[in-house]
This record gives structure tokens, sequence and C-alpha cells, in this order.
């Protein structure tokens, strides 16, 4: 029935590994494209004007027109700079972030010809310690790149980054050590399944100091607002950038999406049940995932329909006709996306196709874990737009004075609960 | 000395506690969010390049110098504007009129609208109400020889009635 060489497809490693890296990558470099916009976007509808909406559909080929300007632009190394470390430190930036993603579960353990798969890049039995190990590299790229520029602003930036990212390093650390403790693992995959069944299982729920603090301190991290001192722009120009320019700020530029990229999905799995869905077994039987499918194919449709009609309308403001070709493929998507739904549906592929079930069910949960984590992409976004910068004292005070004695407490009060049985 | 001291209102428990304060916030920045995304219409921004802003009716734009019924420029040539322009942006060269009614006209009505601030003195200058500013603000230009204006770029077109 099935070709041989189909199924040695399917049951290599390496095929779930490519595919794993390509969700990684999509997350990542490619979501760029789209964070970008959507930061641009975001920040533009909070303070009530359009924001980018001339290159492409929506605007969204901005981030492509950002590339070019930033790809021609002359790459100015300062007299008197360390020239190595100067070229080093993005890269440190850009190469900390993408190598915690590679220890990400984006979908749980799926069962194909009797050999089970998982959606991870490296599936280590420390993931969790390996992300705190490699998270607190990110420093460095950010210290040096502002001691390298022999620019005072940029060292200004870098000290403060280095006090800043150190202090704030020291919670998220311990925040998390609560979570292990409720968990009583360091895999991954393992804290993600933990958190399956009811929504009073998700992490967010079982500890909400630890996510309070976590959620905070990973902020800081990623020198996003409120924290952004290490860049402030109204103090020291740009901070630790100051002296970069062309594709090194570029660099710097992507690094800062990537690592709020990780620190959103690492959100989502820790404390937001990764792939699950509250109470999905108790409603759609054994195989939850598999049997969403279709539903998921039917949602993207209405949204590919809705999105279709928007850009065919036209734009009153702008005056511009409707982009009708972008209408015309979404229409195509949205049919494709019903057809498959209902051939999936009326062949019943749970029952008669299990290794197809098992993929479009693994497919189920890497959408799940996407869409949360647009939610927690979304709330960078946001936040940064929402609060006013720290001062630094107050960040110092914020950090030491009232995160990290909440982080202790919540270890000891974690703990005691774990002991009395009660989480 | 010198310094005014502030006394801010002291923060209550539920402001301290911080997190429910930054949540109000979100609100309102969200509620902004939505406001912007469904109702575009409300926005308070022009979309520039095909929406263009409406002016004041005393907005001060580029120089315009009226004509005459039979089209010549109602310029006299008097020189006001030359003597009151306080950054020296107008040149004019006078030559006699054939009109035996007037007794000059310009021969070269020169405006240098790199040095020009728009002030509008030349207008309240001007004897015979010759030049007024127009409405036109989109002057970028390529070279610098184009920014320096003519008398047959200032004088407004036939069918362009009084200003």
């Amino acid at each position: 029935m099935m070709p041989e060489w189909v199924q040695a497809v399917l049951t290599s490693k390496w095929t779930w590994a490519v595919l794993a890296l390509v969700v990684a990558y999509c997350l990542t470099l490619v979501g760029i494209i789209v964070y970008t916009w959507l930061e641009r976007r975001g920040a533009a509808f909070i303070q009530r004007r359009p924001g980018p909406n001339r290159r492409g559909p929506y605007g969204i080929v901005q981030a492509v027109a950002d590339a070019v300007k930033l790809a021609t632009k002359e790459d100015v190394v300062p007299a008197g700079a360390n020239k190595w470390l100067h070229a080093l430190a993005p890269m440190i930036g850009m190469t900390v972030a993408l190598t915690i993603i590679a220890v990400i579960p984006f979908s749980g353990d799926f069962e194909l010809f009797g050999q089970t798969f998982r959606l991870q890049i490296a599936d280590m039995n420390f993931g969790f310690i390996f992300i705190l190990a490699i998270s607190s590299l990110a420093v460095y790229g950010v210290a040096l790149g502002g001691w390298s520029s022999n620019n005072k602003y940029s060292l200004l930036g870098s000290l403060r980054s280095g006090a800043q990212m150190i202090s704030y390093e020291i919670s998220l650390g311990l925040a998390l050590v609560g979570v292990l403790l409720i968990y009583n693992t360091v895999k991954l995959d393992e804290m993600v399944n933990a958190q399956a069944g009811a929504i009073w299982h998700w992490g967010v729920i079982q500890a909400p100091m630890a996510f309070l603090i976590f959620l905070t301190a990973s902020y800081a991290e990623a020198n996003r607002v409120p924290f952004d001192l290490v860049e402030a722009d109204s103090e020291i120009v740009a901070g630790f950038h100051t002296e970069y320019s062309s594709l090194r700020f570029g660099l710097f530029y992507m690094g800062e999406y990537v690592h709020m990229a990780v620190s959103a999905v690492l959100t989502v799995v820790l404390f937001f049940g990764g792939w699950h869905i509250p109470w999905v077994e108790e409603i759609c039987g054994a195989a939850p995932y598999a049997t969403l499918f279709p539903w998921f194919l039917f949602g993207a449709t209405l949204v590919c329909l809705v999105i279709a009609w928007d850009a065919a309308r036209p734009r009153r403001r702008v005056h511009t006709k409707g982009n009708l070709l972008l209408s015309f493929l979404l229409v195509c998507a949205a049919l494709g996306a019903a057809a498959s739904g209902l051939l999936y549906l009326s062949y019943d592929v749970p029952a008669e196709v299990p290794w197809l079930a098992s993929i479009c069910g693994m497919l189920t949960q890497v959408i799940v874990l996407v869409l949360k984590f647009a939610f927690f992409f979304w709330l960078f976004i946001w936040v940064r737009w929402t609060l006013p910068r720290f001062r630094y004292d107050q960040l110092m005070k914020l950090g030491w004075k009232i995160m990290l004695p909440l982080a202790l407490l919540n270890i000891g009060v974690t703990g005691a609960l774990v002991l009395l049985g009660w989480l | 000395m010198g310094v005014k001291q502030i006394n801010r209102p002291p923060k209550n428990l539920w402001e301290r506690l911080y997190v429910f304060e930054i949540a109000r916030g979100l609100g309102i920045t969200l509620k902004h969010a939505l406001l912007s995304w469904f109702k575009p219409g409300h926005m308070p921004t022009y979309e520039y390049p095909e929406v263009k802003r409406p002016v004041a009716e005393r907005f001060r734009g580029r120089h315009r110098i009226r004509r005459r019924p039979d089209g010549s420029p109602m310029c006299v040539a008097c020189y006001c504007c030359q003597t009151v322009c306080p950054p020296q942006c107008i040149d004019i060269t006078a030559e006699e009129s054939d009109d035996p009614a007037v007794e000059k006209r310009p021969k070269e009505f020169k405006i240098n609208l790199l040095r020009c601030i728009f002030c509008g003195m030349c207008v309240e200058a001007c004897p015979k109400d010759a030049i007024y500013m127009s409405h036109d603000y989109e002057l970028a230009n390529r070279t610098r020889e184009q920014l320096q204006l003519g008398l047959e770029d200032l004088l407004e077109d036939e069918q362009e009635g009084e200003g």
C-alpha cells in the first residue's frame, strides 16, 4: 500500500530533526520579518497611527526594505575600536539566542510505525540547565559590544547591561527553581507533559509568583522596555550599539528579536502548557490533536477568508485599490484548507491511517504552541509601548530588593507545598 | 535654592503592588490598539501623499505674483518687497513698461526659495497687492537651481483667479 521509501523517510529521525530545525528557524530568523512588522504596526496602532502600510499587503514587506537599507549602509568601525571584539559581539548575542531554541520541544511524542519521535532539535536530559547556562552568556554580546567600541556612551551602556543582566539572571534562575520543584524534572518535554489535562496543571496557575518573576526577568534579559537602560536613547545615545552600523547593527537588532522569541516560547513551554490545550482529552478522546486537526484547518479557512475579504476592499484612507491577487491566493488557500479538512473527516483518518493521523496531530500541537507563542511575543511589544523605562536605581531596587526576596520566598513556599503534597 | 519640592500623593498598597497598575496600563494601550485596528478612520493622521491636510487660509507657502486682466504682471517693480525682505532673497530688475499707464515693470523677479523664510513681509510691503503667498508647500527639489524662482515660475497661471 505504501512505498518502502516513504516509510523509510517517515521513520528516519533526520526527517523530524530537519522539520524541528525548520520550525525553529521559522520562529526565530524567518519570524523576524513578521516581528519587526508586528512591532512597528503594533506601536503605531497603540499610538493611533497607521504605521508601515505601503510595501506589500498590510506593509508586511517593510522588514525586507529595512534589511536592504541596513545591508547597503556603510559598515563603520570606529578608530580605536577593538576590531575583533567589535565584530564578535553581535555574533555572540545572536548565537546565544539561537542556541537556546535547540532544546525547546515543539510537539509531544508521536508514533509512526512503532517508533516514537518528537519535534525537538536536541533532546538533552539537562535541557533546562542548558537554557540557564547559555542564556547567561548573552551578557557578553552586549558587554563586549559596548566595551570594544571605544565610545563612552557604549561603555556606559554595556556597564549597565552587565549589572542589569546579572541582577535579573539571579531572580530568573531562582524563580525557575520553584518550577523545578513542582515538575520534578529538568527535561523540558516532561515539564510540558506535566501540564497536560486540567488548566490548573499549567505552570502559571501552580506557580504564579514564579511566572511573574520569570516574565519580568526575561524582559530584563532581552533588554526590552521597561528594562532597556542598556540602550536608553534619551540618556546614552543608543548604548552598546551606538558605534554599530550596517549589518552588524542588524545582527544586534535581529538578536534582540530572536531573544524575545526564545523568551516567549520558553514562557509558553514552562508556564502555559506548551502544546497542550486544557481538558482536550476529556473532550476529544484518546488522540485529541489528530481529532482537532480538521477543525484547525477550518479555523485557518476562516482566517484566510476574513483577510481575503479585507484585502480585496479598497482602502478608504490610503485611497488604494484592493489587493486582488492576495485575496485570490488567500481564497485558494482557504478552499484548500477546507477541502483537506473535509477529506480528513470523511476518510476518518485517525481510525484508518494512523501514521497520517499522528503527523497531523503533531502539526496541530505545533500550531497550538505557535498560537500561544504569538500572544507572548505580542506581550513583549505591548509592554514596550505601555511602560516607561525604569530609572537605574529603580531597576536595581526592583531586582535586588523585591524580585530576589520574592523568588527566595517562592522557593520556600513551593517547597513546603510540595512536601505537604499540595502541589 | 531654586529647588521646588513636589509632594506627590502617597501610593496606596494596590498601586505599590505594581502588577495591577501595569495590567491597567496594558488595558489602556490595548484599547487604543483595538480602536486603531477596527476604526482606522478615527486615527488623527493623514495618509500624506494621497490625502493632504487642508491648510489654514493664512498659510504662507510659495509666492505667486498676480496678473492684470490683460495678463501682464501686476508688479510695478517698486523694490518694496526686496527692501523689506529679511533674508534678502528677492532680486528684482526693473525695466520701462510698454503700457503708458504703468511706469515700470519687472524685467526679472527672482526669489531664492532656499533663503526665503516664508515670513510674508513681502506681501505686507507690496503696494499693489501683486505678490501673495499660495498654499503650495510641496517645494522639495533635486537641484538648488530649481529652487531659484524666476518671473515665469512666480506668475500665476492665466486661468488662476484672484487669490
